[in-house]
């Protein structure tokens, strides 16, 4: 018996406790047998956090911020995103597919930010590629730099 | 000026992977991904965002599946950052794949930053059934 199951405790007769990155794990130790040395066995997983803000990259220029957030798998028309005084709520839900064959996961990403003062809101644009969205939140008129002749 | 106050923001969900020695300066994630098995293949779905076709490096080397993706959109270099995030670093992503996959049936695709890389099984990895006398 001991030869025939050297990988039980991996692969077979350990009930799933619930735990996502165990049962990750499960799915590498199939894939790739008996080389753990070579798992990225702390990859994470595209399906398991339920309500996740996504990942965001804010930058300013003279004339506007610029925030990009990382949301791939989407639709442009899958995501909401609103400004209302001062605050831009972003919402989306993404669908993967599942590990069992055939049937749909979905979560959510869902963030609200604060907007800095001086911004003109209505001006507000939006853009979806690769994945990523960018939202770009010009100035107000009396926010950006202004230059001062000096006499 | 108000610093922008971003609420509710998680750490950055990637780690940063190894540096590549001094020379090359290049930085990467390991990018999000999960694998889904099924019958005759596997399927490796990566999170790539902000990487476009052109950008992606795909090989495989004894038997280690290696993924690079490079991102199409720098920050114009007037535009100041005001956060610290790793937004602009590469992606990384190595797997042992070993002698289980059918090398020359891998293909790959991607859309709306995800790569999807589907590895057809070699024969004799496929579950088969015993049946029992």
């Amino acid at each position: 018996m001991k030869y025939l199951s050297p990988f039980t405790r991996r692969d077979g007769l350990v009930s799933f406790s619930g735990d996502p990155f165990r049962e990750i794990e499960r799915e590498f130790e199939k894939l790739f047998g008996s080389w753990p040395s070579l798992f990225e066995s702390n990859g994470s997983s595209l399906t398991f956090d339920s309500d996740r803000s996504p990942v965001s990259s804010w930058y300013e220029n003279d004339d506007a911020y610029v925030a990009r957030f990382e949301l791939p798998g989407l639709k442009a028309k899958d995501i909401e995103l609103e400004i209302k005084d001062g605050t831009l709520s972003l919402s989306a839900e993404r669908k993967t597919r599942s590990k069992k064959e055939k049937s749909e996961a979905s979560y959510s990403y869902r963030q609200s930010l604060s907007l800095p003062d001086g911004v003109n809101e209505a001006d507000a644009s939006a853009s979806y590629e690769d994945g990523i969205l960018a939202v770009n939140i010009p100035k107000a008129e009396k926010a950006k730099p202004r230059r001062i002749a000096i006499k | 000026m108000t610093l922008l106050n971003i609420l509710s923001k998680e750490p950055a969900s990637n780690e940063v992977a190894d540096k590549k020695p001094a020379k090359t300066q290049t930085r990467y994630f390991r990018p999000r991904y999960q694998i889904l098995d099924t019958e005759n293949a596997y399927s490796i779905e990566v999170d790539v965002p902000g990487v476009a076709k052109s950008g992606l490096e795909i090989t495989l080397e004894d038997g280690v599946l290696e993924v690079v993706g490079n991102r199409s959109w720098k920050a114009p270099e007037d535009w100041k950052s005001i956060d610290n995030s790793y937004s602009e670093v590469a992606y990384r992503l190595r797997l042992a794949i070993g002698d289980s996959v059918n090398d020359g049936g891998i293909e790959a695709e991607v859309e709306d930053g995800v790569l999807r890389i589907t590895l057809p099984k070699v024969e004799d990895k496929k579950p088969r059934k015993i049946s029992v006398k």
